[in-house]
This record gives C-alpha cells, sequence and structure tokens, in this order.
C-alpha cells in the first residue's frame, strides 16, 4: 500500500471518528450551555465536570431494548435511522477542513484534508441533504403511528420547503467564488481588504449567510424549526416509536447535520481555514474555532427561541426567505455580471 | 468494468423490482435505488454534474413528491378475486399495455443505437462543462427546455384533476351512503390500511368523522358534541329534556 493511500484512508477514518465524537461533544456542550443559560448545573456527576456524561447516555441507550411496533413494516422501520445516520456522515466526506499538507514531511505528496476532493461538492452536499428527507419520512411512516406519521409528514414538508432557499443560497456563493468546489471557494477568501478585513465572503454576501444559516437550521430540525419532533403536540414526531440504538442513530445524525451545516457553512461563509496569526499549515485551527462558534450560536438559538407555528415556519419559508434569496441571487448575478464581483 | 456491471446490475434489478412490488411505497423506493445506480453510472462516466444532479432532481426533489403522493393519496387496493389471485404483472390489460410500451422502448433503444456516431460531449469532469451545459440549455436547446417545462406544468395539472374526485367533493360525501363515505375520505391512516381487515379499518380509524356526525339523529349529535346546545346553562343530555 502506497503511503498516500494509507495516509488516505486514515485521513477518512479520521474525519469517521471526529464525527461520531463530535457527537458525543455536542450531546455535552447541549447540556451545559442550556444549563449556563437557565442557571443551572447540567451534568456534573459522571466524571470530572460531567464530561463522561454523553458515554453514560450511549451506554445507557445500548443497554435499553430495542423495541418495535407489531403493526410497524419492519424492513422500512430498521432502514431508516440507518439512511439517516448514512446520508449524516456522507454529506462530510466532501467538505475539505484544511490546507495542504504533507503531515509535517511524513508524505511526498501533498495531501488535502478532505475525504474525498470532488469539483461538485456544493452540489453533493445539496444532494446529500435532499437524500437524508428519506431517513425521516420513512421513520415516521413504517413506525405505523399517528404521531410519527404526522412528525415525518411536518419533516419532510419542512425539509422540502427550507431546501430551496438553502439551495439558493449555495448557488449565490458559486456565482461570487465562480466554482463548485468547495476548495476553490475556500481558497478564494484567503488575504485581506485595505489589510484588516478578511476576504470572507459573508461580507459579500451577509443576506445569504443569513439566508444560508436559516435554511440550515430548519433543514436539521433545530429549535426554533424543531417541528419534526415538537413534544408538547407530537409526543417525539417521527421517533417516536423507536428506542435503543435506533433512536440514538437519529440523534447522531441530527448531530452530524448540525456539524456538517456549521462547517460548510465555514468554508463558504467564514473563510475556511483562513485566519490570521497562524501558518497556514495549522489552518484547521482556525477551521475548528470557527465551526466551534457556530455550533455555539446553534445551541445558543435552541435555548433562546421559543418554537413557532407550523404556519408561521412555512409561511416564512415561502413568502420571506425564498423569495429573498431570489432577489440575492438575481442582485448577485447581476452584479457578478455587469460588475464582475 | 466491474464498478460498471455492479451498477447497472442495480439499475436493472431495482428498475425491474419496482414494476414487481404490490407496495406502491416500495416501488418508489426501489426506484430511488435505480436512479443512484444511474447516477454511479454517470460517474463512471466522468460526468460527475449529470450524476450529482441526477440525485437532486430525480432522487431527492422528485421522488420525495412521489413518496408524499403515494402516502397521502392512499392508492386504492384492488380487491376483486381476479385481482387477488394474479399478480398484477399478469393481468390481462396491464400485460398488453406494459408489452405495447415495451415494444416501444425497444424499438426506439434499437433505433438510437443503430444511429450511433459522434456524441458531441463537454469537456468530461470540469467545471466549464457546467457552464458549457448551461450555455447550451439556455441558447441552442432554449426552445426544447421551455417546451419541457410547459409538459411538466400539464402533466401537473393532470394529477390535480385525477387527484380531486369530482368538481364538488364535500358536498357529495355528504349524501352518499355511509360505507361509501367511510371508504373514501382518510387521508391519514394509510399505513393502517395495509395491515388490518377492511371492518377493523372501519371501526378504528376516523380521524375525519365529522361528515358522520352530521347525518346522525339530532339526539346523538346532541350527545356527542354538546357545546353547540344552547338551551340551558348546563349541558343536558338528551333524555333529560
Amino acid at each position: 500500500m502506497s503511503p498516500l493511500l494509507l495516509a488516505q484512508v486514515a485521513l477518512t477514518l479520521f474525519v469517521f471518528v471526529m464525527l461520531l465524537s463530535s457527537a458525543a461533544v455536542m450531546v455535552y456542550v447541549e447540556r451545559k450551555v442550556a444549563a449556563l443559560l437557565q442557571q443551572r448545573l447540567g451534568p456534573y456527576l459522571v466524571g470530572p465536570k460531567g464530561l463522561l456524561q454523553p458515554i453514560a447516555d450511549v451506554v445507557k441507550l445500548m443497554f435499553k431494548e430495542e423495541l418495535r411496533p407489531r403493526a410497524a413494516d419492519a424492513l422500512l422501520f430498521t432502514l431508516a435511522p440507518i439512511i439517516s445516520a448514512t446520508a449524516a456522515f456522507a454529506a462530510f466526506a466532501v467538505v475539505p477542513f484544511g490546507a495542504e499538507t504533507t503531515f509535517f514531511g511524513l508524505l511526498d505528496e501533498r495531501v488535502r484534508l478532505q475525504v474525498a476532493d470532488v469539483n461538485v461538492a456544493v452540489l453533493v452536499i445539496f444532494a446529500i441533504a435532499s437524500m437524508s428527507v428519506y431517513g425521516i419520512v420513512l421513520a415516521g411512516w413504517s413506525a405505523n403511528s399517528k404521531y410519527s406519521l404526522l412528525g415525518g409528514l411536518r419533516s419532510s414538508a419542512q425539509m422540502i420547503s427550507y431546501e430551496l432557499s438553502y439551495g439558493l443560497a449555495l448557488a449565490t456563493v458559486l456565482l461570487v467564488g465562480n466554482s463548485l468546489s468547495l476548495t476553490d471557494l475556500v481558497n478564494r477568501q484567503a488575504g485581506t481588504w485595505l489589510g484588516f478585513i478578511p476576504r470572507w465572503f459573508i461580507f459579500v454576501q451577509p443576506l445569504g449567510f443569513f439566508i444560508y444559516m436559516t435554511a440550515g437550521i430548519a433543514e436539521t430540525n433545530r429549535a426554533p424549526f424543531d417541528f419534526p419532533e415538537a413534544e408538547q403536540e407530537l409526543v417525539a414526531g417521527y421517533h417516536t416509536e423507536y428506542s435503543s440504538m435506533s433512536f440514538a442513530m437519529f440523534f447522531l445524525a441530527e448531530y452530524i447535520n448540525m456539524v456538517t451545516v456549521s462547517a460548510v457553512a465555514t468554508d463558504l461563509f467564514l473563510g475556511g481555514w483562513h485566519g490570521p496569526l497562524l501558518p497556514e499549515s495549522l489552518g484547521w485551527i482556525w477551521f475548528l474555532i470557527k465551526v466551534a462558534a457556530l455550533l455555539f450560536f446553534y445551541v445558543w438559538m435552541r435555548w433562546t427561541l421559543p418554537r413557532y407555528r407550523y404556519d408561521q415556519l412555512m409561511a416564512f419559508g415561502w413568502k420571506v426567505l425564498l423569495p429573498l434569496a431570489v432577489i440575492n441571487l438575481l442582485v448577485t448575478a447581476a452584479g457578478v455580471l455587469y460588475f464582475g464581483l | 468494468m466491474i464498478p460498471f456491471y455492479v451498477f447497472a446490475f442495480i439499475a436493472v434489478v431495482a428498475s425491474l423490482l419496482v414494476i414487481a412490488q404490490r407496495n406502491p411505497i416500495y416501488s418508489v423506493l426501489l426506484l430511488i435505488a435505480s436512479f443512484g445506480a444511474l447516477s454511479g453510472l454517470y460517474v463512471l462516466l466522468d460526468a460527475p454534474f449529470v450524476a450529482v444532479i441526477q440525485i437532486i432532481v430525480y432522487a431527492g426533489a422528485i421522488m420525495v413528491l412521489f413518496l408524499f403522493v403515494v402516502m397521502l393519496l392512499n392508492a386504492p387496493h384492488e380487491e376483486t378475486e381476479y385481482d387477488e389471485q394474479t399478480h398484477p404483472l399478469l393481468r390481462r390489460g396491464p400485460m398488453r399495455f406494459g408489452a405495447s410500451l415495451a415494444l416501444a422502448l425497444g424499438v426506439e433503444l434499437c433505433w438510437a443505437l443503430a444511429r450511433g456516431g459522434e456524441s458531441r460531449a463537454f469537456a468530461p469532469g470540469s467545471v466549464d462543462a457546467v457552464a458549457a451545459i448551461g450555455r447550451s440549455l439556455f441558447t441552442t436547446y432554449a426552445f426544447p427546455f421551455e417546451v419541457t417545462s410547459i409538459l411538466i406544468l400539464v402533466a401537473m395539472l393532470g394529477a390535480v384533476v385525477l387527484a380531486r374526485r369530482g368538481p364538488f367533493d364535500s358536498p357529495l360525501i355528504l349524501s352518499a351512503p355511509k360505507d361509501e363515505r367511510l371508504a373514501q375520505d382518510r387521508p391519514f391512516d394509510s399505513p393502517l390500511i395495509l395491515s388490518a381487515s377492511k371492518d377493523e379499518r372501519l371501526a378504528q380509524d376516523r380521524p375525519f368523522d365529522s361528515p358522520l356526525i352530521l347525518s346522525a339523529s339530532k339526539d346523538e349529535r346532541l350527545a356527542q358534541d354538546r357545546p353547540i346546545d344552547r338551551d340551558g346553562g348546563a349541558p343536558a343530555l338528551p333524555g333529560e329534556r
């Protein structure tokens, strides 16, 4: 096995493990930040400062009984969480998280810090996001339960509605960056204007960033758009009938989707691994910092804003966000065409 | 070569299974699998853009709508004896229709293969290919492109017309005999239908049973729904008045 291939395999494994552990970290962060915002302590008994709480959670889930309603469609009921988790992992494959590196001279050639370098990466992310709807729809349908079905329908309607704005926000960035490859797009954000403003696309496309983040929160079914699992109305939504590890897989998928949306936002709008002070080879530290900030924002939103009503969500998506995204796209296209932004 | 055969095998087998399924949900899912395999073939042809668009448009957007329609419209199950005993593929009507379609497809394929010739492909695998596709779509092929969109619009209108059961549906429902009403209009219980027997289903699950209330005798209605009763302060049972 050539060292290059070995490095690629190691990188893939590394990303996989990091995504898994990021879900665990997010569970802890979510609970701690929630506690902070509500002036509670949060988990503090398991391990120092409650740091081992996620592990305790997972162990507990593992030892729970795997239940399946008798009237459920066995095949699809089993398949649904797998689809969700797979789609969540797959989307991150095309996200670059650092500059090319030789791993401190270990390799002869330079390797991109990315699982798969696809030149239509932005579209791949969009495609996989559209596939993840199936996990939730099928989970809702196959469980043969009212709450599940309503949750699944809500979720898929929500995801389809916000996917449009999400895609249009991505398209505007493509126009500005004139590329479909995430690596190219990140590299176009290197350097500064006037010596101190970083050339991040968020400064060119503030509206695009707003639309992207809003649609991203809706896509990942997070508060204030967490209708699929609105406990007060739907018990638990599409995963009402799930228990044990298949339930855990939906949560894994949700947290990994959050990480992916934040990572893509970092690459598209926040300059990826470019930042001051650190050398290019340590750019992944900047990447991590930016992603962590966005994830904190996610959690912060959840515990600050109340859930909207469902009709408000739909009205906002179709009557506000989508027109905004279209106008933003048109204005950006005109700007690129006539002024060469 | 091996990846080609893997994808081709998946595409063909999944497509065959689509029409061999009794449960429309499985048909939809198998069609998605088939589209996924097609997308893999596009990747092998060094056309990643087309591959991704295949997933976004077909497997993502269109099939989600299919799934919705199948789940919500709750396609009626044929219940005659002939239908029950004969596999859908072996029935007379579908056999003839399918045979003529297959014939047409075969002729078209032979024609296309015989025509052969140079394919005017775009430079594979580059972003320029995306630009080239876009440019030719909006210049050379602008007319077919727009005509296709009108075709899709017509198909949508057709689907809406087919899905509606007559122009003024709800008044009809109220006057129809009870069994018909029950059978007609139960949008949300599709999963149950698949499992329970017919009588069980009727007894079990009528989320929108307001039509029933309207047709019941007055006393029953009062008993069911007392807030409407304006006679006295305290809601009275039918027997008390």
